[in-house]
């Protein structure tokens, strides 16, 4: 029998590795968590007119997501109502209907069954059309334009689902003159479990020296990251380096104080994006506080739960689509701010494809040992075994201004620990009012030594 | 691609040159030379692309947005920095190393727009194995403008490449196409 509740111990720092293996696990993933939360699905700007729409995957349910004629966004499973085929085979356009590629079955972008050929002569005028609309998800959702979705109609708001994080995410995401994703994504398969990216991207900075030592000692010579090459010694102690934090819901976030300038190899560019976030910081500063202004000029590793993940600095936003226990579809777009210079946007999504695309010089570095912690686990003898995320234990505070629970070092695992704690939280609770007990004392496991 | 009937072909004896050009290059980068074929067969000035295309519906001329995505569009500095990863001895991923074979056909060549200029297209099967498991292949068509230098020597000088695998499942772009 899977005893989830044995999978992980947060306070100590110690994860299960069958939560990287066992396709039992899995399938409660896809239930209680895919089913459960809110999920990314696109952004605003991608499909900013009345008949816009992307297809992509919560989960491994296959959506659309349409922009309405009133301006709202809604999204529908991909399957046609009659006998299941595909509805839409295109990744993204513009339309006023959609229409089954098996019999002609003809969608309305508000999901109703419009059209169904020779209705009379073959239904003999008895099929009910009302009843047969594409299955809608339950919830639909933007914060700061970043468009999520979710099945679970009994869900918290994303507001609520996101909470602390939504007060650090607001200090790039809400970037004084918005933001938007650069479309179309990249899109690649990767033979890992899900969770591994995922928790990479939530706060591992430990590997920056290491797995990246070739590309940042050759791309990043004019950052502060340039400093962790080898992982030989740190030029700060950590904790003046930058923080970690974690939050009710698992998102988390590493953040390397400044370091959002400075990572592309030719001064002009670095001088280009630096003068950007010069003038920008005080309209940040003053809108959200100077702990803000402090966050937006640094660079960041975070992750949304469950699969949302983000870099500031590289400004990268990606999604690491499950395919089964040991392989993803990752997803890949470039994120800027809507004000700044079209060169400026075209600077940043250019290196941010060299850094994190599909030809990314880190990003297949990052894949080979994503690819390993998971594959290591398909021996019996190696997944009895346990995996250790106990860094930091001991240091993790609560602040004055800064919410959720955050640790002064952002060479830290205490992200990959809230990650856990909620992941297993969610995997054995029933309901959301089982969640919502636990909502008054989360933090004590991370505080309580 | 466009139709290209009404271009001029280039001489058999360029032709010839072309497509020495192209299997050195392609051997040259498939046994980690790249340094040697960035020094000697690249043009200063070069622009090289790969992009991967949205798929949309024919008739859908709508919608917003960039419709096709860069994974690469590197210029010579970009090139050297690439090159310049192995040869820091920690670029973990490739070692042990990547072992690339290709298969360079369908070659053809134009002259190109300005004197000296050549447009050339070839269609490329690439095999990599990594590590001990890992075999993955890939397919695309390549457009290139090679030009001929003042010392007579042919340079690339534009590779603009469609990748048409648009999910891709070898995992990634990670080497010279
Ligand atoms: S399955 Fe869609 S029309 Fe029949
Ligand atoms: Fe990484």
């Amino acid at each position: 029998m899977l005893d989830v509740s044995k999978l992980i111990n947060t306070k100590d720092g110690i994860q299960s590795r069958r939560i990287f293996h066992d396709q039992a696990i899995y399938d409660l993933e896809m239930e209680r968590i895919f089913a459960r939360c809110w999920l990314f699905l696109t952004h605003e700007s991608l499909i900013p007119n009345t008949g816009d729409y992307i297809t992509t995957k919560m989960g491994q349910d296959n959506v659309i997501v349409v922009r309405q004629q009133n301006g709202k966004v809604r999204a529908f499973v991909n399957s046609c109502s009659h006998r299941g085929a595909r509805v839409c085979a295109a990744e993204a356009g513009n339309t006023r209907s959609f229409v089954c590629s098996y019999h002609g079955w003809a969608y309305g972008i508000d999901g109703s069954l419009q059209g169904v050929p020779l209705e009379k002569e073959v239904y003999n005028n008895q099929l009910d059309k009302s009843t047969h609309g594409l299955v809608e998800v339950a919830l639909v959702d933007n914060f700061c334009g970043f468009i999520y979705g979710c099945f679970d109609p009994a869900a918290p708001s994303l507001r609520e689902f996101l909470g602390e994080a939504a007060w650090y995410l607001e200090a790039w995401m809400g970037a004084p003159g918005g933001t938007e994703l650069i479309g179309p994504p990249s899109r690649s398969i990767l033979y890992c479990n899900w969770k591994t990216p995922s928790e990479n991207f939530i706060g591992d900075m430990y590997h920056v020296g290491w797995t990246h030592a070739s590309s940042t000692q050759v791309l990043f010579s004019q950052s502060p990251l340039m400093a962790l090459q080898g992982n030989a010694s740190l030029p700060a102690p950590a904790e003046v380096m930058g923080m970690h934090f974690t939050s009710r819901g698992g998102h988390g976030a590493a953040i390397t104080y400044g370091g959002r300038g400075g990572l592309y190899t030719t001064a002009r560019e670095n001088e280009m994006l630096g003068a950007w976030l010069a003038a920008q910081t005080p309209k940040v500063a003053e809108r959200l506080g100077e702990a803000r202004a402090k966050l937006y000029n640094s660079a960041w590793d975070g992750t949304i739960f469950p699969n949302n993940s983000f870099l500031v600095g590289p400004n990268t936003f990606k999604v690491w689509l499950p395919r089964g226990p040991g392989a993803i579809e990752a997803l890949t777009w470039t994120w800027v701010e809507k004000d700044m210079p079209e060169e400026l946007k075209r600077i940043i999504a250019r290196n941010m494809n060299q850094t994190f695309g599909t030809a990314g010089m880190l990003e297949s570095e990052d894949a080979d040992n994503m690819e390993s912690m998971t594959q290591s686990n398909d021996g019996l003898v190696t997944r009895r075994g346990t995996l250790n995320a106990q860094m930091g234990l001991g240091r993790e505070r609560e602040d004055a201004v800064m919410p959720g629970v955050v640790s002064d070092a952002m060479i830290n695992e205490l992200s990959h620990r809230g990650f856990y704690r909620y992941y297993q939280e969610m995997l054995v609770a029933e309901s959301w009012d089982e969640l919502r007990a636990n909502s008054s004392k989360w933090k004590k496991v991370h505080l309580e030594r | 691609m466009t139709n290209h009937n009404n271009e001029r072909e280039v001489t058999r004896e360029v032709r010839d040159e072309i497509e020495r050009f192209l299997f050195r290059e392609a051997r040259l980068i498939d046994t980690e030379q790249e340094r040697e074929w960035l020094e000697t067969m690249v043009d200063a000035e070069i622009k090289y692309q790969v992009f991967s295309r949205q798929l949309r519906y024919r008739k859908d001329t709508r919608g917003s947005g960039d419709k096709e995505v860069y994974f690469f569009d590197d210029n010579y500095a970009d090139l050297d920095h690439r090159i310049g990863l192995r040869e820091t001895g920690t670029q973990w991923v490739a070692d042990p190393p990547n072992r690339l074979r290709r298969i360079v056909g369908n070659i053809e060549g134009f002259e190109g727009e300005r004197a000296g200029e050549y447009r050339v297209y070839s269609n490329c099967m690439v095999t990599r194995n990594r590590m001990v498991y890992e075999q993955m292949s890939y397919a695309y068509g390549r457009e290139d403008i090679l030009r001929r230098g003042t010392d007579g020597k042919l340079r690339l000088l534009q590779r603009v490449i469609n990748f048409e695998e648009r999910f891709v499942r070898g995992k990634n772009l990670l080497f010279i196409l």
